[in-house]
């Protein structure tokens, strides 16, 4: 065997200081992507925070960003017109709930809320019953649509009502579940399609992350 | 006997070559207004196939929707007429397409059978789906 040629052992040291920068610019990348977790439905960094809103619930309770304070709160926007998505995400929110009994911040400071965006037609009473069938345990809250403002405008939720034939509207809305963490900051928006098991992780993965940067 | 989610009862004067799958009705929860049917459509005729019309003794209003869902928004429209070339099928799932049921005549609970008319031009295929709390697990 020949022994190599000047001109390729200085190749070959030229690669190796290339592979050794290459390496270097990797590792970096690693750790800057550390700081912003590959969690994908993460809202990070500079999450947007809740303010103040008054909602009204069943029994003439207020649903006030007091009623989420402490907890970690899965926040879906609908109404009981709905004859598809709603009940949909309504069970399998039921299911993710199922799914997270033995995680101990969801079973200490896990909640489900059920906003309508339909007030004309869903009262209070009417909606807890709705929300009730898939859980005992989910919340419901609606109001006029001021109040309804002070929730959805820092969200971004969009509802709109559109006329249908065979009943008087419908109402076009915003269809992600939001993930709002103990102190009113917005850590996730969850996406279509919803499903327990992606659901069940991305509250693991939010509160772990949301409970380490507080 | 009922008929329940499933193979026709085959009448004289059914839709020629319509075949209908695993059709189901979501319970509604107390308080909604309505609820929706789920099914596969199929025609195994030897010709177009068009179904337009749709017709529940236990409902006031029956109609075809699409739920669409784009841009993190999701809406309800009316669907037209849906057409079937010979050998080919629609799905009606949740998410999609469904036949929507307004204004039910009495309560609906999980087993209980929903009778379902499903018009092509002058022929109708009837059968009965049952109540489901929950969506059957995909086949
Ligand atoms: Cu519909």
């Amino acid at each position: 065997m020949q022994t190599p040629s000047p001109r390729l052992q200085a190749n070959a040291g030229i690669a190796l200081i290339a592979f050794v920068a290459l390496s270097a610019g990797a590792l970096f990348a690693v750790l800057r992507e550390q700081q912003r977790p590959a969690i994908p439905a993460l809202i990070w960094p500079n999450p947007p925070t809740l303010g103040a809103f008054s909602l009204s619930m069943a029994g003439g309770k207020m649903l006030t960003q007091d009623s989420l304070k402490g907890h970690w709160t899965f926040l879906f926007f609908g109404f009981t017109h709905c004859p598809d998505v709603c009940p949909n995400t309504l069970a399998v929110l039921k299911q993710t709930a199922l799914r997270l009994s033995e995680d101990p911040t969801y079973r200490a400071q896990g909640q489900v809320v059920f906003v309508s965006v339909d007030p004309a037609r869903d009262q209070p009473a009417a909606l807890a019953q709705y929300v009730q069938y898939f859980d005992p345990n989910f919340l419901a809250a609606t109001g006029p649509e001021t109040a309804l403002a002070g929730l959805t405008a820092p969200l971004g939720v969009i509802h709109a009502r559109v006329p249908m034939t065979g009943e008087d509207y419908s109402v076009d809305h915003t269809a992600a579940i939001f993930l709002i963490d103990p102190k009113l900051r917005l850590l996730g928006v969850l996406s279509l399609p919803h499903e327990a098991a992606k659901l069940s992780t991305a509250f693991r993965d939010i509160s772990a992350f949301g409970t380490q940067n507080p | 006997m009922l008929l329940l989610a499933g193979v026709l009862p085959s009448a004289a004067l059914a839709c020629p070559g319509l075949e209908v799958k695993g059709a189901w009705v979501r319970e509604p929860p107390p308080a909604s207004p309505g609820t929706a049917a789920f099914m596969s459509l199929h025609n195994a005729g030897a010709s177009a196939l068009t179904i337009t019309g749709w017709r529940s003794p236990q409902f006031g209003t029956t109609m075809l929707h699409a739920t669409l869902s784009s841009g993190g928004q999701t809406k309800m429209r009316g669907h037209a007429q849906l057409s079937m070339a010979p050998g080919e099928g629609i799905v009606l799932a949740p998410g999609g397409l469904h036949v929507m049921l307004m204004k039910p005549t009495g309560t609906l609970h999980e087993g209980e059978p929903v009778s379902l008319e499903l018009s092509c031009g002058p022929q109708t295929t009837s059968f009965e789906m049952p109540v489901r709390r929950e969506a059957p697990a995909a086949p």
